[in-house]
């Protein structure tokens, strides 16, 4: 008994070892990857370069989407925000997706929003739409009101609203930098259409002085560990997943926080699914899926230029339940379109991506929180088992410290976001903490979404709450690993 | 073999940390360095700008201390010459930068053209754009022979001859193959005179198809009535998405005579030519045209009613007109596309 228990003890061990060094070895590709592509723009004189497409002539028009729920307390500050955006041409919808906070009148008060009679194309099904306001300040400012139907139907009703080819969606607490939607577009611009969604990076705002819509940086960035650790995730995510991944056409996840989309494709998907959890990975995949099942050669861009603040998580629950809930998304988005994997009908997205999204994104914290409470047993066990857990244990410190804290020195080296000596030492020493709490704990969290997967558990009612309000995906699939 | 990995992988980890340990060094110690260029910087800005203003403003000939001395100061003149180029367009003050420019600037730029970075040559071949540097020309005809050059650098290039050398661009430009986007050519164009613009009417056929939908598209943002007659030369053209173009672009210049000439779109089976005639009729006197108009509001594409009930509204009388469409039409999706407008205006 005992022999076959050290033979299976022996094989989990090794395929253990196996597999994180892949991971490894793959993160460093991706990392190394990244590194290119930032030395050939860095020094880039970027802010030079953007005047030039900021002439009305060549930019297209663009409808932003803000969809909102209970968000009375952000709401104005995100449409300042907008507002403020440096872009020739918008028009600015605000969807209260039936609110029941004073959203919708803290909205109509401040921007002097008065009802317009508006008959609305029906091109993707949504909610009924009960009314719409236009702003007598800024008369590109519109306010829909509709029965509730959640995040993706609020989307879905502002996308037949839209009057522009382009729309892009931003969440209710997200805050941009003025020339966010310049730096997103440009793929799109430059590349004669064939770019069709392009992705911004998301970065967080805790800490950093807002005000009227606008991110004064260059401040010390907040103490507690979890924001931080929140930070050099969404850094690493940038560093060793969208970057390489944008590269070669096989983004799965662009961020639902921030992204632009060609109205045409969204609409011959159909829309934003209201049936999934995480409707912004859904989209994509639709997207690719259509693309290669009609032989479209069409592309999905991620733009690395840090364009969109958000506020992250400050507490232990909320984090674990965003967690959750991202995996749960990627997980129902990679069944739904389970025929795509290992397909060579869908080209690299079925033969790559899928296969990657299944094994390192979604099994991945199966896999690693297996390996670790392997560790601590074999640690116990004594004998062969001994060096096993040691050499595992230090491969888990390599990929969760080390490699973060390269994204951290790389991000410091190419955008410095975050600026100054004393950021940079916190976010460098914070990162190497990683793999000895932060990291096994969001293992734990991303587990039990298989959890509520296999238990069918939705909770609707709260997570629209939450999906709309709060804590957008970041950009990282690594994020969803 | 367990145990040699495990010291192998120690060893790994060990010299990663030496690493990470260097390059924080080397990004702390760049860090600084860059700290101390934009305080420079600074300081030139707060000590200068007001003089090169005075400059600028023909108040005072060039001091010699506006000259800049090291890559700071440099940094901080462009900032002040962007400024100038990107909000305002005095040629004085454009001919000024440009004289500047070549006189001492043009070093360091020649130094950044010939820079294996890729990122360094862009912002180069962008000054010499922006500032007209004209004795860097030779130099960035050279670079059009590098083995690998970009697309981005092959636009700027060109961008570059139209400025310098406008009748050896004329030449080069009808023979341009399809790999400029449409944002690139439609900029090149732009830049064109009117006259240029008109010359080119007579070779449009020669392109490439693509650009001469851009080519459409330029005359109409260039809002000129002469190119009205060659845009309706087009309007039976056996391409569908010319004879769209067209009537997008005259639709944009705004002005039209000669009624006749779109009736036939009245019933085409392209809504989309329908709509842009919808567009089209509110630039004539609305009791000329109400009854195509009334028509088109009850097309059986949205988009065309809606445009068609926009077109009456924009009319002196085209509210009434609706109103008393909205109390004797039978067609319900046209009478709701009437209110709409209604309660818009």
């Amino acid at each position: 008994m005992s022999a076959i228990a050290d033979i299976l003890a022996k094989i989990f061990g090794g395929f253990m070892l196996l597999y994180m060094g892949l991971v490894v070895l793959t993160y460093t590709g991706m990392l190394f990857f990244s590194f290119l592509e930032m030395r050939k723009q860095h020094k880039l004189d970027k802010s030079a370069l953007d005047e030039d497409y900021s002439d009305s002539f060549y930019s297209k028009p663009l409808s932003i989407i803000i969809p909102a729920y209970n968000e009375e307390v952000g709401v104005v500050d995100s449409i300042q925000s907008v507002l403020n955006l440096k872009y020739p041409q918008t028009e600015l919808i605000v969807v209260n997706d039936g609110s029941t906070d004073q959203t919708q009148e803290i909205v109509i008060e401040q921007f002097r929003m008065k009802k317009i009679p508006k008959v609305v194309k029906e091109q993707i099904k949504s909610k009924p739409i009960i009314q719409v306001y236009q702003s007598e300040i800024h008369r590109n400012l519109y306010l829909i009101e509709k029965e509730n139907g959640g995040k993706a139907d609020a989307l879905n009703a502002g996308i037949n609203f839209a009057k522009y080819p382009y729309f892009c969606s931003i969440d209710g607490d997200s805050l941009l930098d003025e020339k966010s939607l310049l730096r997103v577009m440009k793929p799109i611009i430059m590349s004669n259409e064939e770019v069709i969604a392009a992705g911004g990076n998301v970065r967080i705002a805790n800490g950093l002085d807002v005000q009227l819509g606008a991110v004064h940086h260059k401040k010390n960035l907040p103490n507690r560990p979890l924001v931080l650790m929140q930070i050099i995730e969404y850094t690493r995510a940038f560093m060793m997943g969208r970057l390489a991944l944008a590269k070669f056409n096989l983004v799965l996840i662009i961020s639902g926080a921030f992204s632009v989309f060609a109205k045409e494709w969204v609409i011959a998907v159909g829309g934003y699914s209201t049936q999934t959890i995480g409707e912004d990975m859904e989209l994509v995949v639709k997207l690719h899926r259509y693309l290669r099942e009609n032989n479209v050669d069409k592309r999905i861009e991620f733009v690395p230029d840090p364009v969109c603040w958000t506020e992250a998580p400050e507490s232990f629950g909320v984090l674990r339940r965003q967690r959750r809930r991202w995996h749960q998304g990627l997980i129902e988005s990679l069944v739904r379109h389970k025929v795509m994997t290992f397909n060579p009908k869908y080209g690299k997205i079925g033969m790559v991506s899928f296969p990657y999204f299944w094994l390192v994104e979604c099994f991945g914290p199966l896999i690693e929180l297996a390996g670790h409470i392997y560790v601590i047993i074999a640690f116990f066990l004594g004998r062969v088992y001994f060096e096993f857990a040691i050499l595992l244990a230090l491969l888990f410190i390599l990929y969760g410290s080390v490699l973060s804290a390269f994204s951290i020195l790389m991000e410091t080296w190419s955008v410095n976001v975050y600026g100054g000596t004393k950021n940079f030492f916190k976010l460098i020493i914070m990162s190497l903490t990683e793999s000895f709490w932060y990291r096994p704990l969001t293992l734990i969290w991303r587990c039990e979404a298989f959890i509520h997967v296999l238990l069918g558990r939705r909770s609707w009612g709260h997570m629209k709450k939450v999906g709309l309000s709060k804590n957008p995906r970041p950009d990282g699939s690594e994020l969803s690993k | 073999m367990i145990e040699i990995s495990i010291d192998l992988l120690i060893k790994g980890i060990g010299v990663l940390s030496l690493i990470l340990a260097i390059l924080s060094i080397y990004i702390l110690l760049n860090g600084a360095k860059e700290n101390a260029v934009s305080r420079k910087k600074e300081r030139y800005l707060q000590s200068n700008e007001h003089l090169w203003y005075r400059y600028f403003k023909d108040e005072v000939p060039l001091p010699a201390e506006l000259i800049p001395k090291d890559d700071a100061e440099i940094q901080a003149v462009e900032e002040i010459f962007f400024s100038y180029v990107q909000n305002l367009s005095s040629p004085i003050v454009k001919e000024k930068i440009r004289k500047f420019s070549n006189q001492y600037l043009w070093q360091h730029y020649l130094k950044l053209l010939s820079s294996k970075k890729w990122s360094l040559r862009m912002n180069a071949l962008y000054r010499v754009v922006s500032f007209e540097i004209d004795s860097l020309f030779d130099e960035c005809k050279k670079l059009e022979k590098r083995p690998v050059v970009s697309p981005e650098e092959r636009y700027f290039l060109l961008v570059i001859r139209s400025v310098f050398d406008g009748a050896g661009f004329m030449e080069e430009f009808t023979k341009l193959s399809t790999d400029l986007s449409e944002y690139e050519y439609k900029k090149l164009l732009i830049g064109f005179d009117s006259e240029v613009l008109e010359q080119l009417t007579c070779q449009m056929s020669d392109f490439p198809e693509e650009y001469q939908y851009y080519f459409i598209d330029v005359l109409g943002i260039k809002r000129n009535l002469n190119f009205v007659p060659f845009l309706e030369s087009n309007l039976y053209h056996e391409n569908v998405e010319i004879r769209i173009r067209s009537l997008k672009a005259i639709n944009e210049i705004g002005i039209v005579d000669d009624l006749d000439k779109y009736k036939v779109f009245l019933n085409s089976p392209i809504w989309e030519e329908r709509m842009m005639l919808a567009k089209l009729l509110g630039a004539f006197p609305l009791e000329e045209v109400y009854p195509f108009l009334e028509q088109l509001l009850q097309d059986n594409n949205w988009w065309v009613r809606s445009n068609a009930a926009r077109s009456i509204s924009h009319s002196k009388d085209g509210k009434s007109r609706l109103e008393r469409f909205i109390e004797t039409a039978q067609d319900r999706y046209a009478i709701e596309m009437a209110r709409e407008v209604l309660g818009r205006g």
